[in-house]
């Protein structure tokens, strides 16, 4: 399932909310991947996340495959509107 | 000469000292035998996470929480999925070698970085340089430059500095800091101003113009650097840097002479800070201990609140470090113009008259008794005393006493050690509580009057606000009375009271509190040499003479014209005596 979001924090995706996003993925079986300017990066990778590049008001789609998609996708939903804040 | 991006401000003349200048050099032979390769990397990879675990601790004690969290990052960084991913691939499918995997993958996700469009974003590439950097070295046995003991005044040259060498200079030897990259968000900019360390950053090729050994001479307030500078040029720096040196030096001279007037009144003068990192200015300042320590700090700029025992570590460092000299800290003051937004305070209409500081504690019990645990566990360590700010009325006081009651049962319970004797304080800063403070002091062992507060409350004016900001008035009548109040029930009861608001470094305001009897202040470090050497030279009884004369005066203007004048004044007085 996918679904997709604007980035609300005003410091845009850097180390700490990226990493933020990351623990969170990895919470789960699924595979995560997110979209944004027509590329598609693991969201399970603080790395691949961080050199997305993403600022305030950037549009994301969030890819979420697996036994536990729809419950994963909740959460990430909430810590996206949270502005990744836990 | 070059010029760079002003980053922090002084000027620094010493050697130069390149970091880096040799690029590690790689071998580019492919290897017969993978498995040993991926040994190394993994057992480089261990040592790099010890390390780095190291780095958190030490930069948790030295540049506070929000610095140290860089640290975090760097773990993320080399546990990432991808980046391994990468470097495994590089050995394991290309047959290269640990090293030459770790430098090709960690450039191709530095360039990815450099793209980005964003300054904040891009520096982060930086982050990635000293972890696979710290990984080579420990694949190739590198032993790097010790920063940590430089034999001569040295001002240091980069491409960039990374936070862990930041964290690691000589600051006896280092004088300044060139980078060729990064900007005032950079944190090489932000460390440096934190150490008052010189720095100009964005200095493009720098590192080409510059041999290890040129002389150096920079000018953090311009932003210019000197090579090899012609004689006038060096003089006319060294002449600068002479004069701010100076008078820094002459204001030093102050440092371990006693704060007495000159008929023998004495004085503490205490430090306000707001991270450990302060406490290096504290010392050198010869402040008699610290009189607030903003704890809101500590919670700043992360994602949720400090644990026990992250706090527990910073408080304790402190108090080692003042080896028993007093040390106030002040519970978590947020709310109003202090934002912490994972603490998720509603917007209010009128916020600094709503939910903040102690009244958000008292609301939020358990984020409160996480402080007030780690502040009961740090105080066998030294002469800790706490105090709770933005108290209105006696019931607050009673309700802090019982939570504290019920932490040092549970302390004991868990058999930690904690001492039963700390003295508990209060700011005054609500005009309710300064105007019944004689009602308050049978049941808080000291009190400390915040000026800042106080005065936009008396005069009832958003001290932010600069339609406005003439209301705002230190010299108010109104204001100066309720402070002559306060520190008057102090005398009478026996009630210690000092003041750790800008009243208390402003120097025009020195002599009026002098003489209402205030014998505690408590300023930013660098104030307390220059309000020592005043008070050196004040006359309490005339200070107090001068104070009474203040407070039967109906204006600001007209206290204003009686303090510039009141030297004279009371010089013709004394003639006549």
């Amino acid at each position: 399932m996918e679904k997709t979001f604007r980035i609300l924090n005003e410091e845009g995706l850097h180390a700490r909310p990226a990493g933020a996003f990351v623990k969170l993925a990895n919470e789960f079986k699924s595979k995560v991947e997110v979209r944004a300017n027509g590329i598609t990066k693991n969201g399970k990778s603080i790395m691949a996340l961080m050199s997305l590049g993403l600022t305030m008001n950037h549009e994301i789609t969030i890819i979420v495959t697996g036994e536990d998609e729809s419950e994963a996708m909740i959460k990430i939903e909430d810590l996206i509107e949270n502005k990744f804040k836990i | 000469m070059i010029k760079g991006k002003v980053a922090s401000i002084g000027i620094g003349i010493g050697k130069a000292l390149i970091l880096d200048d040799k690029e590690i050099t790689l071998e580019f032979d492919k290897v017969e035998n993978p498995a040993l390769e991926n040994l190394k990397f993994n057992q480089a990879m261990e040592a790099s996470l010890a390390e780095i675990n190291e780095l958190y601790e030490q930069a948790l004690s030295t540049v506070g929480i929000e610095k140290a969290q860089i640290f975090e990052a760097h773990s993320l960084i080399l546990q990432d999925p991808e980046f391994l991913e990468n470097i495994y691939l590089e050995i394991n499918e290309n047959h290269h070698k640990a090293s030459y995997a770790i430098d090709i993958v960690s450039r191709r996700f530095m360039e990815m970085f450099q793209q980005i469009e964003n300054d904040y974003m891009r520096e982060r590439a930086l982050d990635i340089k000293d972890v696979s950097h710290r990984l080579l070295k420990k694949i190739l046995n590198i032993n790097s430059v010790s920063l940590k003991d430089l034999s001569e005044d040295t001002i240091l040259i980069a491409q960039d500095i990374t936070p862990s060498q930041m964290v690691n200079l000589d600051l006896k030897h280092t004088l300044g800091i060139i980078t060729e990259f990064g900007g005032k968000t950079s944190h090489t900019a932000i460390m440096a101003r934190i150490l008052e360390l010189p720095a100009v950053v964005g200095a493009r090729g720098i590192t080409k113009f510059i041999k290890t050994g040129d002389l150096i001479a920079m000018n953090g307030d311009s932003g210019e650097i000197f090579i090899n500078p012609d004689k006038e040029t060096l003089h006319r720096l060294m002449e600068e840097k002479r004069k701010i040196d100076f008078q820094k030096k002459e204001l030093q001279s102050y440092r371990d002479l006693p704060t007495t007037t000159l008929d023998k009144r004495c004085v503490q003068l205490e430090a306000n800070i707001t991270s450990p990192l302060d406490v290096d200015s504290v010392l050198k300042n010869g402040a008699t201990g610290i009189g607030l320590f903003r704890t809101e700090f500590i919670y700043m700029d992360r994602e949720f609140p400090p644990t026990e025992d992250e706090q527990f570590s910073i408080y304790k460092s402190v108090l080692e470090r003042m080896q028993n000299k007093p040390v106030v800290i002040r519970t978590l003051d947020v709310g109003a113009d202090k934002k912490i937004p994972y603490l998720k305070i509603p917007n209010e209409e009128n916020p600094s008259l709503g939910l903040r500081a102690i009244r958000y504690c008292l609301k939020n019990k358990s984020i409160f008794k996480t402080q007030m645990r780690a502040l009961l566990r740090s105080s066998p360590f030294g002469n800790l005393k706490i105090m709770f700010p933005m108290i209105s009325k006696l019931e607050e006081v009673l309700i802090l006493k019982e939570i504290i009651s019920e932490c040092h049962l549970e302390l004991r319970q868990e058999g930690l050690s904690f001492r039963e004797d700390i003295k508990l304080g209060i700011m005054i800063e609500v005009p309710s509580a300064a105007i019944m403070a004689d009602l308050l002091t049978s049941h808080v062992d000291f009190f400390s009057i915040g000026t800042n507060d106080l005065i936009q409350y008396v005069c009832a004016v958003d001290r932010l606000n600069e339609e406005i900001n003439e209301i705002y008035d230190p010299l108010n009548p109104a204001v100066l009375r309720l402070i002559s109040h306060v520190i008057k029930v102090g005398e009478e009861t026996n009630t210690e009271v000092s003041i750790c608001g800008e009243m208390a470094g402003n120097e025009k305001m020195t002599q009026i509190l002098l003489g209402f009897g205030l014998s505690k202040f408590s300023m930013n470090p660098s104030n307390i040499l220059r309000i020592k050497k005043l008070i050196r030279v004040l006359h309490f009884e005339r200070a107090r003479v001068v104070s009474k004369e203040v407070l039967n005066l109906p204006s600001s203007s007209e206290i204003k014209n009686y303090l510039n004048s009141a030297h004279d004044k009371i010089n013709q007085l004394s003639k006549k005596s």
